[in-house]
């Protein structure tokens, strides 16, 4: 187990400094920052001066391996626009962050749970066909779109819940909502198709025919069972609401790092847009390696098998 | 096998079953909606009763012909410049399924290519090929994407580049897999004795092996991609702006959704509707072309 780990942080820091070239290398190679802070009418010797103070002016590796060697020490630099320490910006914001995605994805968890396993057991049941349509459709719509027509259906109309910004409980519930809709979707599916299986299979038969009550079956035997596939995409859609995040901030004005990072993009800040990246890739990547481990935990087969 | 093919009459209650299994034609539901969402993009320009492009500030903020003071001139009601919605949704089914099939095309060419060539040849470059595709799924893909955009400048070409540069990874990953299997197959093992080369099998032995599951990936990646073209246009970085997107429609009207909900509604609504068409054709052709079913 002490090796599987090793071997997946290795794996995790290989991907970050294939990361960190990629987006080095597109955005350095793609706009020239100097340009960006400059008037436009700016005289070429205050570009050249502002470029060495930068370091703008030594080789692009050189640059890179600088940057990878102060990250390295825990110095993601300075905002080019801000003027703030990138490790500050990112400290003020990450955790709005992930408060709207642990919560966005424990409701969707919890939701699909409930509606994957009694669309399976009332199969062709009203239950299961609205179960149904509600993933067909969530699946589909765009996260940002549904955040504002929540907004305008709860805040606008109802006036039940703030449209946007950060604060109680009552600021989190539609973002999270809107947020999480995606995940439930995709995780009632998978559960509903595994869960079908597995009812079918010869030891829920054998337990029904010895007697176990029907729903210590479905919660012991099946779901316990069940549960395993859709384990496996959990972090595959805790990525993808890492990515949904990013847009659905912006339509609440949420102050995490969807919305530091969207501002850093257009303003072409790319000190900031590196340190974002890299936060939200290691974000991504410890939670993959959680749910792997709790995966292993689970499933003799795997903690034994993989080595 | 000819005897196998040959289609056996069924009587009695079943006959009904028999005949939709032999004609392997999706539910008519959504085979009017694929026919639609392609008359909508070929035929813009005869189709939608406005251009999209022609502001008129006379016709602003009119609601949908439902509404108090809407018309049936503006079915869907106008936007902040006094275009018409219907109009521009139409023109902007075009955008979403050009940028969609091409990227879906692109990614999906690369990443199968890479993933027949990564689980065939093994070793050092099935392990080069693998650690790409782990680093580009741990990326944040939107925010890369808006990134490409943003610098490289909005336009056609880079946001395909864009969306094929992020999505290949994923073809790459389920070909490896299947192709793992494969190649330990009799067929593959007779080829190599009969002295193929390793592209001639790859082409030849291989490929025809995965075309059903690369199908299946292709069509449910589809929709996919037209939301995350979608989420791009809402942030600002799609197609640049007269020509009509799904996604930037929706970000116009973000003013004014409290006041004016048609804005945003509409062109929200073809997105998802337009989505879960293509999803729900993938998973069609899934359960068709899975392989377990096609034996029966």
């Amino acid at each position: 187990m002490t090796r599987y780990v090793a071997e997946r942080l290795f794996q995790a820091l290989l991907t970050l400094l294939l990361l960190s070239a990629i987006i080095f290398f597109l955005s350095r190679v793609l706009g020239d920052p100097v340009m960006f802070l400059l008037p436009m009418d700016a005289r070429q010797d205050d570009v050249d001066r502002l470029r060495e103070i930068y370091g703008f002016n030594r080789p692009l590796i050189v640059q890179y391996l600088d940057m990878l060697g102060q990250m390295l020490q825990g110095d993601f630099g300075e905002s080019l626009r801000l003027r703030d320490p990138v490790i500050d910006l990112i400290a003020e914001r990450w955790l709005a962050s992930v408060q709207l995605i642990l919560i966005g994805m424990s409701w969707a968890i919890v939701a699909a749970l409930i509606l994957g396993v009694l669309s399976a057991v009332y199969r062709g049941r009203p239950i299961d066909w609205i179960a149904r349509t509600l993933a067909v459709i969530g699946q589909s719509a765009p996260s940002f779109w549904i955040g504002l027509i929540l907004i305008q259906l709860f805040s606008v109309r109802l006036e039940w819940l703030p449209s946007a910004g950060y604060g109680g409980f009552a600021h989190m519930v539609l973002p999270s909502f809107a947020l999480g809709v995606f995940a439930l979707a995709g995780m009632t599916r998978l559960l509903r198709s595994s869960m079908l299986d597995v009812l079918d299979s010869d030891y829920v038969k054998k337990a029904r025919i010895m007697g176990v009550p029907e729903w210590r079956v479905i919660t012991k035997h099946a779901l316990k069972n069940a549960i395993l596939p859709v384990l496996t995409f959990a972090g595959e859609y805790f990525a993808l609401l890492v990515t949904a995040g990013v847009v659905v901030e912006t339509v609440y004005a949420w102050p995490g790092m969807g919305t530091l990072a969207v501002d850093a993009v257009v303003n072409r800040d790319f000190p900031l847009i590196q340190g974002v990246t890299t936060m939200i890739a290691v974000i991504v990547m410890s939670m993959n390696l959680i749910v792997d481990l709790l995966y292993a935990s689970i499933d003799p087969r795997i903690r034994l098998g993989r080595r | 096998m000819a005897a196998v093919d040959k289609p056996t009459s069924v009587r009695g209650p079943l006959a009904w079953f028999a005949a939709r299994r032999r004609r392997r034609l999706p539910p008519l539901p959504l085979i009017l909606f694929l026919a639609l969402i392609v008359f909508a993009a070929l035929f813009a320009d005869l189709v939608a009763p406005h251009d999209p492009n022609v502001a008129g500030l006379r016709f602003r903020f009119r609601p949908p012909v439902w509404e108090e003071g809407g018309s049936w001139q503006f079915i869907l009601g106008t936007d902040a410049l006094g275009r018409d919605i219907l109009s521009r949704i139409i023109h902007g089914t075009r955008i979403s399924l050009l940028v969609g099939l091409f990227s879906v095309g692109v990614a999906g060419s690369v990443g199968i290519l890479l993933g027949m060539v990564a689980g065939y040849m093994g070793g050092v470059v099935d392990a080069v090929i693998m650690r790409l595709t782990d680093a580009t799924s741990a990326v944040p893909l939107l925010l890369v994407a808006l990134l490409f955009v943003v610098t490289l400048g909005p336009s056609f070409g880079n946001l395909i580049l864009a969306l094929a540069l992020l999505l290949w990874s994923r073809y790459t990953r389920v070909v490896r897999s299947e192709v793992l299997s494969l190649k330990e197959r009799d067929f593959v093992a007779l080829a190599r004795v009969a002295g193929a080369s390793n592209a001639w099998i790859i082409a030849r032995h291989i490929f025809p092996n995965i075309v059903n599951t690369a199908m299946v990936m292709l069509t449910l990646q589809l929709g996919t991609v037209i939301v995350v073209e979608a989420a791009l246009s809402f942030l600002g970085a799609g197609v640049p702006p007269p020509t009509p997107a799904w996604g930037s429609m929706v970000a116009d009207g973000r003013n004014y959704i409290a006041t004016r909900w048609w804005i945003a509604f509409f062109p929200g609504m073809a997105i998802l509707l337009t989505v879960m068409t293509f999803n729900l054709f993938g998973d069609w052709l899934r359960d068709r072309l899975d392989p377990k079913l096609r034996q029966l």
